[in-house]
Order: C-alpha cells, then structure tokens, then sequence
C-alpha cells in the first residue's frame, strides 16, 4: 500500500506555567513525545488512547493547526514543515478535519450553505453557481435535505451538525481526513448512522482517514489497524482484527479488560486488570518507560531504560521490555 | 399497580386487519429540521422587550433623534435669533423653556444641543467601535509577544485620567483651524476605545480556540478572515453593550469640555454651552441651567438603561 | 408484589417544561417500582427523560420552566421514620409520595435517605472546601453524628471507596484529587448517611475507560457489601449489563422496554432495545460487521408523534402504531414492554421474539 502520510519523530511540547501563585515557572508539557508512524492510501488508521495521551495534539498537528516541536510530517512526499504558506495552503484542502463537537465545530452566526462553500469562497474556485450547486450536491452526500443551506446550525440537532461539518470538510476533495472524535458527542443511536456514512464515503470518494476516539470498541470497529497512545508516547500498533485477541502491551491489556461489552453473562463474571494509581502529569512524566507507574509487571530497568517500538511480526509493534 | 397485560385501545380506534399492516414510511420525514424560529437577536429583542426601564430608555432615545431633527425645524426661532426685549423671561407657554439674556428662546437652544450630543454619541460610537475593536481584536487574535505589547500600551493609557487627555488634545488642537467640534470628536476619539479594546479582547481570546475558529483555519482561512468574519460577529453581544453604554460618557465629556470653554463656544448651543452660560444667573434664572443639565441627565440615563438592558438581554448564558 | 420488598415506587410520574417555544413533555406517566436492596439500571439516549425523572424523585427540577405535573413516588415509609404521612390502606399502604412532601421534608430525605452521584465530578464539588468539610457536612446536617463522629465515619467511607491514606487526604481541597478519586469521593459523600437509595446519574461517562472501570468494579462492590438500593443512569448499555438486577429502556419521556438484566440483552422486546444493541459495535465482536444504525433523529418533544414515540424510526412500524401509543405489557416474568408487535394479530418479525 503506496504510503500517503509519514510522520517521524514527532514531538509537540506546550509552554505552561505551573506552580501556585507564589511559585510560578515555566514548565513543558510534553503532549506528544517523539511519535512515529505511516499511514496508507485508503486505509482507516485509528488512533486510541485517553486524557492526556497526545492522541488529539497528534491530530491537530497533523491538519497544521500546531507547529511541531521537532519531527517531520511528509504528506506524499513533501515535507509539509517545510513548504512556503502558499504551497501549504494548496496541500491544506487536501488534509482535512472532522471535529468533536458538533455545537461548537459551525460558526453560529453563519447559515449552512455559507459554511459549507466557504472553503471554496477561500480558494476562489468556481462561480457562484457552481458553488450553490456542490453545496447542494454536499448536503445531499451527507444524508441532509439539500433546501436548507438558509438555516442556521441551531436549528440542527446534534447528528446533522455533525454531517454539516463532515460536508465541509469534503469540499475541497481531500484525500485525507483527520476525524477527532467525531461521535463521540453524539447520542449512541446516532453515532452508527455517522460511521457508517463515514465508512460509504470512504469507499466512494477513495478517502484515507485517521480516527482519533476514546471509544476503543468502535476505534476498533472502524480501522484497519490501531496505534495506541500512552502519556504523548504510542505503545501499540497493530491490526484492528488482531489487537483484541492478543494484545501485548500491558496498557493495551489494561484497557481492552476495561471496556464494557453489553452482555450481562460476560460483565458480571469479568474479571478486570484493574490499573493502580492516577495518570501521571505529562509535565512531568516517569523516566524509562511512562507507563510503569502503573504498570503490573514494571521491572527495575523501566525506570532506566526507555523501550523502542519493536516490530513483533507482521506490522504488529510494541514498545515494552517484556512483551512477546 | 401491575402493568396491563390486556390491550386497551383509545375511543375510536378500533384495530382492524389493516391496523397491523406495516406503514408506510413518509420520506425526508427522518431528516426534519426542529425548526424553533429563534435566532440569537430575536430571542434578545424578546428578552429586552420584558426590562421596562431599558424600553423607556430606548423610547427616550427615538424620541431624541426625532427632536434632533425635527425639532429646530418646526420652532418658529432659530438657536440664535435675538429679543432683546425679551431677555430672562421664566418658562411660558410660547417660550417653554425661558429666554436667556439675549432673549433667544431656550426650548430651540436646547433642541440644537441635542444635535450637538447626538453627532458627539454617533462620531465617538464610531471612533470607539472601529479603533477598539480592531485594536482588542488583533492582540487577542496574535497573542503571545503582541498581545502582550499591546494590552500594556492599554493598561499605560488607562493610568492616565482621560479627561486630562482630552483636555490636553483640545488645548493642542485648538488654534490650528481645526473646527471645535471636531476638536473634541478627535480627543474623545482618541481616549475611549480602552474599554472597548479590553473587552474585545477578552472575548476574542475565549471565541479563538472553539472549534468553529480552529475549522476556519484548517480549511485554509487566512488571519484576518478569521478575525473579522467568524471572530468578531461572535462578539457582536458585548461590543454593541459597549459601545451603548459609551455613548453617555461622550455625551457628558463633550458637555463638560463645552462647559469650561474647551469644546464648542457661543453662539453653537451645545448644552454644555448652554450650562456655562447658564450658571452665571443660577441664583436668579435658575431654569437657564435647569433644561440643559435635565436633558444631559435624561440623555444619559436612557442610553444607560437602554445598555444594562442590552447587556442582559445579549448574555449568552441567559438563553432560554 | 409484596410491599415488603419495594423500597420506590414511581406511579405515573408526569414532568413538563414550560418554556416559551411551548411545553416540553420531558416525562410522561413513568411508572417504575425500585425493590429493596437491588440496582436498576435505566438506559436512554438524550431527550429520553432518564435525569428529569430522577430530578423529579428528588425534586430538584428548577420551578420554572419546570413542573411536575402529576404522578406520586412512593418511598418506604417505615425507612423515612415518618409514620404519619404514610399511607393507611391500598397498594401503597405503609409507603410516603415524596411528592406531597412540604420543602423541609423533602429537605429531611435528600441525603439522607435518597442521595444522589453527578456525572461531573469536577463541578460537583465545592472547591474552596476541603474534603473533609464536604464528607462531614451532610452527616451533621442531617443530626446523625457530632463533628467527631463524622469525621471518623468519613474517613471509614474513604477507604472503603478505595482512596489510600484516607486520613490525610481528609484535608486536601478538590483539585488535589484526580477525576477517578473525585468520583469516589462523591460515592463516598452520597454514602455517608447510609442512604437506603443512592441514585447514580451517568457517574462514569466524563471519565477515562479505565478509570471508569475502576468505578465499576468498586460499585459491583458496595452493591455487595451495602444494603442501599441503586439507581444507575447511564446512555451506555454495556455499563448497565455488569451490575443492574433490572433494566429499564427509556424514549421520549416513557418507559419502552422493563427487565431483568439478562432477558434484556438476550430476548430484547422492543424494536429500540434491539436497534440499540445493532448499532453499537462489541469489542469482542469477531470481524467488522456493518452496523446497523437507528434511522433518523429522537422526537421534538415539543411535538412529540401521536401514536408510538418510536414509530418514526421504527423498521416494522404499523398503522396501528401511529395511531396510538402502546400500553406497557407484561410479556414474561418481570418483563415488560410498550410495542404493539406483541399484540396477536401482529405479524411475526424476523429476530423479533413475540409474546402474548
């Protein structure tokens, strides 16, 4: 599979202060700490993890919205860190993003239709018209009435704003999309509705997506292969139909023993790897390995020595001393 | 009370063989639109409309415009005709509001006033709006080094007592051709967007990071698309409260400054003016003071009430 | 149903809304009954009603917009020690309608004997009170124990929630606490009076999975060792599947399915229940099936659809259920539900298991 996105070493810090009012200094807050990982064409990659894993900063770094601490992100071969605003802007339409909150995601002062085009009303592309026309075959694409580019997004529910933004998003046929949590904020009996239309898009318009959610189960569901984050650090990748059966790093364990599965005869039996201790601060975070704080099997040399991502086979990649 | 395990049918219903018969489903009926016909500004115009204090207020300030106009129109004097057999006369019906020491009737001087401190309100409306906004707007947008550069040039001037200021410019100004009145539109000009400043860019700091601005930049917005098309209308609440609640204190700025002779002077009847003039036969010809400095105080309270009821009417959190 | 076992009964419990757009029909005629020392889990998506209904138990609905307009919920009088409001004769007999309450009753039971778990442990603490203060501040306002006494028993319910070194953690303020130990915390507080019903509403859904699975795994717990009764809220089907006797499916402001938790997932009796288990996919699930979503959006309920709330979306909708709202009926033990697919003259439905 030809690789369409290659991200290498990525590292994203925030300047935060810290301390309390007498003792305020500058601190680091290491969101993402040295991310490495490619994506194909065509192909879902989903990006799990929880608070304060970097899984969002990744995103957001990816679409241009941070500027990198340090790494490279190469999009079909060119070096986006590199490029002149203007060439950046071109390679902008084709990176695009869903966001999580449909309240929040569409200007409120602005109608439908005009979000929608306002993609193209920036590059300048097309007549008016033609514009009316592809916002009316946009919100046909999405499931949505085309005669309502007049309202306003409150008069919306949840599930349709959410397509609006998706339509937006494919206004300037992007090839590759970073979708954040994109149901997460969506009543359950929605969210099927929005990833199965996410899934025909995909098919249809040949679209590459990385899908960053919480939600391992529909994480997994979507993907093709899986990268799960840990405290800035990516501790697992693997294929979607693999990790649930044997997955190898603790945390990976950890949280697939977590999630709940809607049958009382296997919920009330469970018995759970119940992780010990509080996420530690990405200010600070534990040398060697981040994760052994909280880590069953921590062993005294995790605490000195940071594990590589390891290829175990087949694509699957660990990073932990004592996985396999 | 155990639930019914019988079937009970409403009056007039009565199932049938075609009763359980699957329906058909009606199209485009799942994507309907709830429809609720409020839009931020009429769901504000409701509330606003409830605050007696801030209708009257806003009443009083049509009423003004009218006046402003039409008023000087319709007197039978001009601001300037002179009596001078009839000076000092005290309040009647074909004067209402007296004669001063020249004889010009007061009521058609204090109508030319109000045309003074309308166009003082609108230009320093203006002036404020379009310097602070913009101001407020580019620090908090840029942040970091220029926000900061930006909001202590701010904090600086705030130090400064702003009458000091206009005082200051007015004196400056003043011999070099410049016309009085737009003497004192410039040093109101150049003083009062500090608050609006402040405030756009408490506004625009919280809007930037929503999710809606963060689309516009990806999708390749430039900078000042996103501040002046998604940013600022978002802010349109507080900027219009604002502005609103300025107005009087320019009205009451330009009064003062014609009161002590640095603004406009005789025979312009700015109320200011009038109020100067006025005092001088305060113990004797006290409603030569008296209509000026009511119409100062009116004025300022119905733009005052007419603001505080636009501030809460406008306040988001207040949504029903 | 033996008196003796019901600790609540919700009968016909009626909720509405007076806004200016016109009257939201938040919970219509809800009638639930709560046994002792059980959990019922109470599942529905937003909109569905399940926290108006138990705002209205509790009687925190904000008056206006809201009002309850009808119904009793009937609380064991004997658990109240309040014999003279109870019931003399009839099927509540011996039971309290917490709605006919005067305020500082009410006031009396709110913590006390019904006590209540946010979903937001972040704002539902008062941050400039340490912990301690909060914990102790219910057990002495309701007079069960001196200052001492309470501090002694919020210490003890701290470590039974699992927090370490409860002791000196007593003095610490709210934001010193991760969300996962604010959560217990809160667990913790709403135990403190030996409540006989702790209402839980969405407890686990603003935190991580794993935390949330350490909040499970502590509420299977005390559902072991406590007496209280527990209501869970929850939009998550799977959360309830682990420690809910009862589950109850709620739409638009009434019940649509009632069982006991294993009937419930494995011969759903609702079109929606079934709908709602198709959509959401199972990390267990072995390939990646196409799910099967739910069409269209929850009603206005400003306008809700005469007839069956559910019919719009609903696959095998017929022209009886656009006319009139089912009735909820018993279709095997302790299992109920509101669709006319029941009734005999229905025709059968592919996966559909029908009864009556």
């Amino acid at each position: 599979m030809e690789t369409i996105l290659k991200v290498e070493h990525l590292k994203k810090y925030f300047a935060i202060n810290v301390g309390g009012p007498f003792a305020r200094h500058m601190a680091s807050l290491k969101a993402v700490d040295d991310v490495s990982f490619e994506v194909g064409r065509g192909e879902t990659l989903g990006l799990v993890g929880e608070t304060g894993c970097g899984k969002t900063t990744v995103g957001r770094t990816i679409v241009g919205l941070y500027a990198p601490t340090a790494g490279t992100i190469t999009y079909c071969d060119e070096n986006l860190c590199a490029l002149s605003r203007e060439a950046m802007r071109k390679v902008r339409s084709k990176l695009q993003m869903i966001f999580q909150d449909p309240y929040a995601s569409l200007n409120p002062r602005m109608t439908v239709g005009n979000i929608i085009e306002e993609p193209m009303d920036i590059f300048n592309i097309g007549t008016m018209a033609e514009r009316r026309e592809r916002v009316q075959e946009l919100l046909r694409t999405v499931g949505l009435n085309p005669e309502h580019t007049n309202r306003f997004p409150h008069e919306f529910s949840g599930g349709q704003r959410q397509r609006i933004g998706i339509a937006r998003a494919l206004a300037m046929n992007p090839e590759f999309i970073v979708a954040d949590e994109p149901i997460s904020a969506l009543d359950v009996s929605i969210q099927a509705q929005i990833v199965n239309m996410l899934e025909d898009l995909q098919q249809n318009l040949g679209l590459t997506y990385l899908f960053i959610a919480h939600d391992l189960a529909m994480v997994k569901h979507i993907s093709d292969r899986v990268l799960v984050a840990y405290l800035g650090k990516i501790v697992e990748v693997d294929e979607s139909n693999d990790i649930y059966k044997h997955p190898l790093h603790p945390y990976t364990k950890a949280l697939l023993s977590a999630v709940p599965i809607p049958d009382p005869r296997i919920e009330m039996q469970r018995q759970r790897i119940v992780l010990k201790g509080d996420l530690p601060s990405p200010v600070n975070p534990p040398s060697g390995c981040h994760f052994r704080t909280r880590c069953p099997i921590a062993q005294p040399i995790c605490a000195e020595q940071e594990p590589e991502l390891r290829d175990m086979g087949s694509g699957h990649m660990v990073s932990c001393h004592f996985a396999g | 009370m155990a639930a019914p395990t019988t079937w009970q049918f409403k009056e007039g219903v009565t199932p049938d063989a075609g009763s359980f018969v699957p329906a058909p489903k009606g199209s485009g009926e799942l994507e309907q639109i709830t429809g609720r016909p409020t839009t931020y500004w009429s769901d504000a115009i409701r509330r606003i409309r409830r605050n007696k204090l801030a209708v009257v207020g806003f009443w009083i300030i049509i009423a003004l415009f009218v006046i402003a106009i039409f008023g000087p129109m319709v007197s039978p004097y001009s601001y300037e005709d002179q009596n001078l057999e009839n000076t000092f006369q005290s309040p009647t019906l074909q004067h209402p509001f007296g004669t001063d020491q020249l004889g010009r009737d007061q009521m058609t001087r204090v109508m030319y006033g109000s045309r003074i401190s309308l166009a003082v309100g609108i230009v320093c409306a203006a002036l404020n709006f379009l310097i602070g906004v913009t101001y407020g707007g580019i620090a908090a947008y840029f942040g970091g080094r220029v926000d900061d550069i930006m909001m202590r040039i701010v904090d600086i001037l705030y130090g400064i007592p702003t009458l000091i200021i206009v005082i200051l410019l007015t004196v400056l100004f003043k011999d070099k051709g410049v016309s009085p009145l737009v003497n004192v539109f410039i040093a109101i000009g150049l003083t009062y967007w500090l608050p609006m400043a402040r405030i756009v860019r408490g506004e625009i700091l919280s809007l930037k990071e929503r999710e809606f601005a963060l689309a516009a930049k990806t999708i390749g917005a430039p900078n000042n698309r996103i501040l002046f098309k998604h940013l600022i209308p978002n802010a349109m609440g507080p900027i219009i409260v604002t502005v609103t609640l300025e107005i009087p204190s320019a009205i009451f700025t330009e009064a003062f400054l014609s009161y002590i002779g640095l603004g406009v002077s005789a025979p312009v009847a700015s109320w200011g003016v009038l109020a100067s003039d006025g005092t001088e036969a305060i113990r004797s010809f006290p409603y030569l003071v008296l209509f000026p400095a009511l119409a100062i105080s009116l004025t300022m309270f119905a733009f005052n009430f007419l603001g505080d009821g636009l501030r809460d009417a406008l306040d988001p959190r207040l949504r029903q | 149903m033996n008196e003796n076992n019901i600790l609540m009964r919700i009968q016909d419990l009626t909720t509405n809304f007076h806004t200016y757009a016109g009257v939201v029909h938040a919970v219509d005629k809800m009638t639930l009954t709560v046994p002792k020392d059980s959990v019922v889990g109470i599942v529905g998506e937003s909109g569905s009603g399940k926290s108006v209904t138990m705002m209205s138990v509790m009687r925190l609905i904000p008056n206006p917009p809201g009002r309850i307009e009808g119904g009793h919920v009937w609380f064991d009088g004997a658990a109240l020690g309040m014999p003279d409001r109870m019931e003399k004769n009839g099927p509540n007999k011996g039971m309290v309608d917490l709605l006919s309450l005067p305020g500082d009753a009410m006031m009396k039971v709110r913590g006390r004997h019904i006590s209540m778990i946010f979903q937001d442990p972040m704002v539902s603490l008062n941050p400039v009170l340490t912990i301690g203060l909060q914990m102790t501040e219910s057990m002495v306002a309701h007079g069960l124990a001196t200052n001492e006494e309470a501090w002694k028993r919020a210490v003890e319910m701290l470590a039974l929630v699992g927090i370490p070194n409860p002791e000196e953690r007593m003095r610490d303020y709210p934001h010193q606490y991760s969300g996962g130990m604010r959560q217990r915390v809160m667990i913790a507080m709403a135990l403190s009076c030996s409540p006989e019903l702790v209402i839980a509403d969405e407890p686990t859904t603003s935190l991580d999975v794993t935390v949330q699975a350490q909040i499970l795994e502590l509420m299977k717990e005390l559902k072991a060792k406590l007496k209280s009764s527990i209501i869970i809220i929850s939009h998550d089907l799977s959360i309830v599947a682990g420690i809910a006797d009862k589950v109850v499916v709620m739409y638009a402001g009434r019940i649509l399915e009632e069982a006991d938790v294993y009937d419930l997932y494995e011969k759903p009796g609702h079109p929606y229940t079934m709908g709602l288990m198709k959509s959401v996919p199972r990390l267990d699930a072995e390939n990646r099936e196409r799910l099967v979503p739910i069409e269209g959006s929850p009603p206005d309920l400003l306008a809700p659809p005469v007839g069956c709330k559910f019919a719009p979306r609903c696959k095998y909708a017929m022209n009886i259920c656009r006319e009139q709202e089912p009735p909820l009926v018993t279709i095997g033990e302790g299992h109920r539900a509101r669709c006319f697919l029941h009734h005999p003259t229905a025709p059968a439905v592919p996966g559909f298991v029908k009864v009556g």
